[in-house]
């Protein structure tokens, strides 16, 4: 089968969303995405990205993001992305309901909503990293994304 | 690869109708351009503008930064007695109002002239 993975460590800080942007998007067109779709993928890894930024690190600047992509031609994408943040537990999340009336609270939950709209697939997972995960023994977050074509 | 349309945001205070302003946007309207797109937000309503209608037709793509920009302007226009009407939507971006019931929030037209119409309505109140 015809593969295409590729790995960015860089820092989480907004800055960096165009070459994760770029990476997410190269791996989309080698599974087959094109047009709305493609528009999807980028969409629920900038909806993520933010998440990780805003939330995971509160906006301070320098956190670890580690960005892998994995795509097989004609099947599937698969995006993770790894922070060594605060963990996040999308059970307790706020959750955006859009039958509710828009003020208020409702203003929150955008993102994760839109992720679970776009992709097919959305895995959260918390845990004490290995060495691999450069996140120096401290605890990390790992989202798993999934797009079918 | 096509490559990305920079973001843009051009506001026109208009003479008639009355305190309205049009905002012309083009490009990419996410987490790292929402708020350039806040401030001529901000500086439409500090110029007197109750009523602000927003061109998406150039706007290519839209996240949930972009989102809660126009959801802020909606509430404080509206709460000021005016509103923000939006016209001419992209698909890409109307399929993003959809996923999130924007499209049944705003009031969305389908022309400038359609907007127009109702920011007339609303001026005349």
């Amino acid at each position: 089968m015809d593969r295409f993975e590729a790995v960015l460590r860089t820092s989480a800080h907004i800055e960096q969303l165009t070459r994760i942007r770029d990476l997410v998007c190269t791996a989309a067109r080698h599974t087959g995405f094109e047009g709305v779709h493609m528009n999807h993928v980028e969409l629920a890894v900038e909806e993520a990205c933010m998440n990780i930024i805003n939330h995971a690190y509160a906006r301070r600047e320098g956190g670890y993001l580690e960005v892998q992509v994995r795509s097989e031609r004609g099947r599937r994408l698969t995006i993770v992305l790894i922070d060594c943040g605060q963990s996040f537990d999308p059970a307790s999340a706020c959750t955006y309901d859009p039958s509710q009336p828009l003020e208020g609270s409702q203003q929150v939950g955008f993102g994760l909503y839109l992720m679970r709209c776009l992709m097919d697939e959305l895995k959260f997972e918390f845990g004490v990293t290995s060495s691999e995960e450069r996140c120096s023994g401290q605890p990390f977050n790992r989202l798993t994304m999934v797009k079918n074509l | 690869m096509t490559a990305a349309v920079p973001f843009d945001a051009q506001m026109e205070m208009l003479e008639s109708p009355a305190s309205t302003a049009v905002i012309r946007t083009a490009g990419r309207l996410d987490a790292s351009t929402a708020s350039r797109l806040e401030r001529v937000l901000t500086d439409a309503r500090t110029k007197g503008s109750r009523v602000i209608l927003l061109n998406l037709e150039g706007l290519e793509y839209i996240s949930s930064s972009g989102l809660r920009v126009l959801l802020s302007a909606r509430t404080q226009t509206r709460q000021a007695g005016g509103d923000v009407f939006l016209f001419a939507l992209s698909q890409p971006v109307r399929e993003v109002f959809d996923m999130v019931g924007f499209s049944a929030v705003f009031n969305i037209f389908d022309t400038m002239d359609q907007a127009l119409q109702a920011a007339s309505i609303l001026a005349g109140k």
